[in-house]
């Protein structure tokens, strides 16, 4: 069915999108000790770290999620139906900048922790730690479980809810027993993206004193430009990943519970219970999203007049990070459509089968992606380099690790999976007779792609690529690692300048991301709740 | 007989829509009631109110003697000691039969529990399905698990909402035959709605006939066939034609013939009469001229559709050995056993 | 079909910046040009660790004076060592700038730099602070030190490094964490005074005086300003930075080790790269920067102090007195960092 070059399209994008954590798993599979030894007590500790890390953001952002979206969907009560939509806007906060204004905020020179000694005479507890790298990540990932939960009790069926209001079980008997073991699917689809987040994130630990493994590739790289102590950790790393996306498979279970919806009915919560559930929700609100908000505008505003980052520099950054997120938006929505298109076309089981596994990016972390791919692109531009070298007399340097072609490469490698679920979710309408009305009426292959798939699936391309476009607005790992020298993006001035302590050179950039990232929040608020 | 359930003057509305209003009930110990009603007209409201699901607006509601809801009384629905059935089951797909039976046997030492389940799950019929989980049984059994469920608690009153209405149509005629066995072996006063008539006739011991959020008659299932209240009821139970009548001396003269009238009707006053296919009988003697319009094959029976002279229609079912051609004309008689129901004439 | 006409609009939206983007990539082969065309000129291509923000002004003044236009870029000293090594022969950099003499130690180490023979650097520079090789030379000196709360502590309680193992010290000490050169640097020096094994013996007393580890000299300050420890090392120049614009902030200086070997003090330097193409500029910029109108802008921008022992500090710094230096090479620290690194993760100090 498929001939030429279609056909080898699938073939190809897997290989480019599966070599870097192809490459990062054979170090796992060849470990090199002496590199193991050469970390020293550092490993240990970045290990135990990580596994408390996944656990503690797990166990935080579980329950945050799920008390929130219980409260919000079983109960009524002041502001409940803002706090439906408001609850969701934490993610647009990354972790780091979240970490960064903690820092700034609760440590123990802070103004929260001064006003806490001075005023009521208590020590807060210490944020840089792994308590406060669980809580600060928590308060921005919980997000992800909150949405996922409210999807699954929203499919529970109404008479449910009767049962177990007849048998007299309370709300939080019916949610343990009932809502939340239906609902589990979906929640664990939910915790598995927040641990993915918490194994990319690397500067809200380096902030918090907390080493983990995303850490430690960012310590033995960016600080000792040691690739292959990088390689192994990455390839440690790597193997969390794939321990959290099979348990998540196995929380999945193959029971799928199909329950007719029609929701719940609310109860009214009066009085106390009222307002006590309507301050969880604020003060969730307040710490998670308002909280960094309003602090990040007032160090912008201070900012004015003694500016640390000029106006211009700020003006190079977001250009900067502008064009790459575009670019990696485009690259990334045209692999997924001619991938899904080559599909809908039909093609073998082996193919679709490469299709998932190229898709597979997402679930490895940041850190990873970038020494992945930094290992294969140094191999092929000095392939290039020998190659040119040696027939035409003349090297072009470095192509790759040298240029943002590179980084786009790395972007495409992580974020290929959001374009693709987004694209080929619309591109899905296209039934199969529509593609072959138009094979039969002589159409090539790739023309049906060009005229009659890509059109229909706009709708789905767009949402990919705004995705796409705010998840590299905010990416830190990958473009540290692999940004060419001196390319600085508003993402690693965030960065650079918070571990300065430069809070207010880091506001406006950091005020930037969150405001992209409110984009896809208004994107899902949009699709409902 | 005392009464189990009594609602009095029960009103409920969602916003400018009522869904009941002013509805009074009186249901026996150990009766099997059946509310009957077109989709909407306010049952399964009530089968929730009772319930304790939703708060009446208006009235209030008694359970075995003890006052459940209204005048300033509300006893959550666990304590109200109802099982409810629901129309999809509701049964919880991630636990196994044993443990959705058990679901309501909260503070019930182990064993006893143990014991309860084995015991309804005996009378459901469904002994020796305990491990199963809910999507490796057949709708009937799922319906079953739903109603052991409902009485493991041994509740005194069960509700069932629309219980047939998910099962296939031989299925139904099965299942219905259990759950009578059912509810009179568990001595259980049983409240179910249906909109269905067959499916209450057949169970129930009484039942109400409902529309618009208001109880139009509540009867036995003769009461409600036979004398029906008003039209609606008439025609929602059963099939009723009507036919132009004027009351003259106590009798009320109409196409089909002159009968006596029961109820208070002025001299002159226009009526309705309503008769039903299964009182009409094709007889040379009729005294009343017809020509046959059509003729439906109903099995055991003919349904006939005929012309009266007065170019009204009725239908009469004859059984199937008697066979006319459409254009016949033959002759009509009410039977003698029965009294037609005369209402005042609507203007609709 | 309006919601396909919104994500057209859309994607065209993309277009456009995508466009716009390229054009701020393709700058750079614009600038590589300018290198080659501008050689009669005059012009120097500069790698700089230092800041971004404190390089600027000295480069403009410089180009004022000898009509020689510097170019630069900023990077993280591995980076920029990454780079130059990636770049090889083919680099634009004639100058590299760091702010660690470690760092410039690696950089002579990898063969990234080459000797330069000038009298005015010999004069201008101590030879303690400048590469014994002349691949590198010191341009400002940064005094890592103590630094005590005023109302908690007294001078007299301060001495060494070495005494912050003692166990009075516990709960009382801010510290920076192990991935900062500065602190790598400093445990150099240890080991250069004491040796490794006793070295490690002081740094697992800091560690078991449980210290607040802050990853922000200024944060550190600002800590011991709060109450939140009572002593820190960092930094002279942080110190001034918060002087400067609080004179009342409850922190002051003490500078350790006076009674033995002397405090320690790393350098910001420079080194011309190996395969420069403007040699004659580069070694140029360096000694202006080493003259005293070089050394007061460079200097001063940052309350650095000068490394021409003839050139006055900033008033704010001078007033802090004179101190004794650790007469150590600072070559040493870049010699003895990776050990410094392992034993500090040995000792458990994060």
């Amino acid at each position: 069915m498929l001939r030429g070059a279609a056909g080898i399209l699938p073939l190809f994008i897997f290989l480019l999108v599966a070599l870097p954590v192809l490459k990062v798993l054979a170090e796992v599979a060849v470990p090199s000790l002496e590199t193991w030894r050469s970390l020293g007590p550092l490993l240990p500790l970045m290990l135990r770290n990580t596994l408390l890390l996944l656990l503690g953001v797990g166990a935080g952002s579980f329950l945050l999620g799920v008390s929130l979206a219980w409260l919000t969907a079983a109960y009524r009560f002041p502001g409940s139906r803002y706090f439906e939509v408001l609850l969701i806007l934490p993610l647009a906060v990354p972790t780091y900048v979240l970490g960064y204004v903690y820092m700034a905020t609760f440590d123990y020179a802070g103004p929260f922790s001064t006003a806490a000694r001075q005023l009521l005479g208590i020590t807060l507890p210490e944020i840089r730690s792994g308590y406060g790298a669980v809580a600060v990540m928590s308060l921005v990932l919980y997000p992800y479980v909150y949405v996922m939960a409210r999807a699954g009790f929203r499919q529970l069926s109404r008479a449910s809810m009767d049962v177990c209001r007849v048998m007299g079980y309370t709300g939080l008997e019916t949610l343990i027993k009932v809502a939340l073991p239906l609902s589990r699917p979906a929640v664990a689809a939910g915790m598995a993206l927040v641990m993915m987040e918490a194994l990319t994130d690397f500067a809200t630990v380096r902030f918090f004193n907390f080493p983990t493994l995303s850490e430690g590739i960012i310590r033995v790289w960016y600080g000792r430009m040691n690739l292959q102590a990088a390689m192994e950790l990455a390839g440690l790393l790597l193997l969390f990943a794939l321990a959290v996306v099979s348990v998540e498979h196995r929380l999945r279970g193959r029971a799928q519970y199909f329950q007719t919806g029609g929701g719940m009915e609310k109860k009214h919560l009066r009085g106390t219970r009222g307002a006590a559930a309507a301050f969880f929700c604020t003060s969730v609100l307040f710490l998670a999203f308002l909280l960094p908000v309003l602090q990040l505008t007032l160090w912008a505003l201070e900012e004015t007049s003694a500016p640390s980052t000029s106006l211009e520099m700020y003006l190079q950054l977001l250009s900067r990070s502008l064009s790459l997120a575009v670019a990696a938006a485009l690259v990334c929505v045209l692999l997924a459509t001619v991938l899904a298109g080559v599909l809908q076309l039909g093609g073998s089981r082996i193919m679709r089968r490469l299709a998932g596994l190229s898709t597979m990016g997402y679930a490895v972390p940041g850190a990873a992606v970038g020494v992945g791919a930094l290992s294969v692109l140094s191999s092929f531009d000095r392939w290039l380099n020998s190659l040119l070298e040696g027939t035409l007399g003349f090297t072009p340097g470095l192509l790759a690790t040298g240029t943002v072609l590179g980084l786009i490469y790395a972007y495409t490698v992580k974020f290929m999976t959001i374009a693709y679920s987004a694209v080929d979710s619309s591109m899905s309408r296209i039934t199969p007779s529509i593609t072959g009305a138009a094979r039969s009426l002589g159409a090539r292959p790739l023309e049906v792609v060009t005229r009659i798939q890509a059109p229909m699936a706009v709708p789905g391309i767009a949402a990919g690529a705004v995705l796409v476009f705010v998840d590299v607005m905010k990416e830190l790992p990958i473009t540290l690692i692999l940004r060419p020298f001196g390319y600085d993006t508003l993402a690693v001035w965030v960065w650079q300048m918070a571990a300065e302590s430069m809070w207010g050179g880091a506001a406006l950039p950091a005020l930037t991301i969150v405001l992209a990232g409110v984009i896809p929040v208004a994107y899902i608020i949009r699709r409902g709740v | 007989m005392k009464p189990q359930v009594v609602l009095s003057g029960v009103a409920k509305s969602y916003g400018e829509t009522p869904a009941v209003a002013d509805l009074s009930l009186e249901v026996g110990d150990g009766e099997v009631f059946c509310l009957l009603g077109p989709s909407g007209c306010g049952k399964s409201t009530t089968l929730r109110l009772i319930a304790g699901l939703e708060a009446p607006d208006a009235g209030s509601i008694e359970i075995g003697g003890t006052p459940v809801a209204g005048g300033g009384t509300w006893l959550p629905p666990e304590e109200r000691k109802v099982g409810i059935v629901f129309q999809d089951y509701a049964l919880f797909p991630h636990m196994r039969v044993r443990e959705n039976v058990a679901f309501g046997l909260r503070g019930w030492s182990r064993r006893d529990a143990r014991r309860r389940v084995d015991e309804v799950l005996e009378l459901v019929g469904l002994y020796g399905m305990e491990e199963r989980y809910p999507h490796e049984l057949s709708s009937g059994q799922q319906q079953r698990v739903a109603i052991a469920r409902a009485l493991a608690p041994e509740p005194e009153v069960l509700l069932l909402d629309e219980p047939f209405s998910n099962l296939d149509l031989d299925l139904r005629r099965r299942i219905r035959q259990d759950i009578r066995r059912i509810l009179r072996e568990a001595g259980i006063t049983a409240i179910f709605v249906t909109h269905d008539q067959e499916e209450a006739f057949y169970i129930a011991d009484r039942l109400g006939v409902m529309r618009r959020g208001r109880l139009w008659q509540v009867g036995t299932p003769e009461e409600v066939f036979h004398t029906p209240a008003t039209p609606f009821v008439a025609r929602f139970v059963g099939t009723a034609d009507f036919l132009r009548g004027v009351v003259r001396d106590g009798r009320v003269r109409t196409a089909l013939g002159e009968f006596e009238v029961h109820g208070e009707f002025p001299e002159g006053a226009e009526v309705e009469v309503m008769v039903r296919p299964e009182y009409i009988e094709i007889e040379a003697e009729g005294a009343a001229e017809a020509v046959v319009v059509e003729r439906t094959f109903l099995g055991g029976h003919y349904l006939y559709t005929l012309r009266l002279l007065s170019g009204e229609r009725v239908r009469c079912l004859q059984h199937h050995d008697v066979t006319l051609e459409a254009g016949t004309r033959v002759r009509l008689r009410l039977r003698a056993s029965h009294t037609p129901v005369v209402f005042p004439r609507s203007t609709n | 079909m309006k919601e396909m006409r919104r994500a057209l609009a859309v994607l065209a939206g993309f277009l456009l910046l995508v466009t716009a983007g390229c054009l701020t990539v393709e700058q750079k082969p614009a600038e590589e040009e300018g290198v080659a065309e501008a050689r009669e000129k005059g012009v120097v291509y500069v790698y700089s660790a230092r800041h971004y923000g404190q390089m600027e002004p000295v480069f403009e003044e410089f180009m004022k004076e000898t009509g020689i236009e510097v170019r630069f870029t900023f990077g993280k000293d591995a980076e920029i060592r990454e780079r130059l090594k990636a770049e090889g022969r083919f680099t634009p950099a004639d100058v590299y700038i760091a702010v660690d003499a470690g760092n410039l130690w690696l950089a002579a180490q990898e063969g990234l730099l080459q000797p330069v023979e000038s009298e005015v650097l010999e004069r201008n520079i101590p030879a303690n602070f400048r590469d014994p090789e002349n691949r590198w030379f010191g341009l400002t000196m940064r005094v890592r030190t103590l630094v005590y709360n005023t109302e908690r502590v007294s001078p007299e309680e301060l001495s060494t490094y070495e005494d912050l193992a003692d166990p009075r010290w516990k709960d009382r000490l801010c510290l920076r964490p192990s991935t900062k050169v500065y602190t790598q640097s400093l445990v150099s020096s240890l080991i250069a005074a004491h040796g490794e094994d006793k070295a490690e013996e002081i740094v697992r007393g800091w560690v078991e005086n449980n210290p607040r580890f802050i990853d922000s000299d200024t944060r550190i300050i600002e800590t011991v300003a709060a109450g939140g420890c009572d002593v820190g090392v960092v930094m002279h120049y942080y110190l001034a930075r918060l002087l400067d614009r609080n004179p009342d902030l409850p922190v002051r200086i003490f500078w350790a080790n006076q009674e033995d070997r002397g405090v320690h003090v790393n350098i910001v330097g420079a080194g011309v790269t190996r395969y420069a193409k403007n040699r004659d500029e580069a070694v140029k910029l360096i000694e202006w920067l080493s003259s005293e109108k070089g050394q007061r802008l460079f200097a001063d921008g940052n309350f650095e102090y000068p490394i021409n022992p003839e050139v006055e500090p900033h008033p704010l710094v001078k007033g802090w007195g004179e101190f004794r230096i650790d007469p150590i090479n600072v070559a040493e620290y870049g010699r003895l960092q990776a050990k410094a690194i392992h034993l500090m993760e040995r000792a458990g100090y994060r």
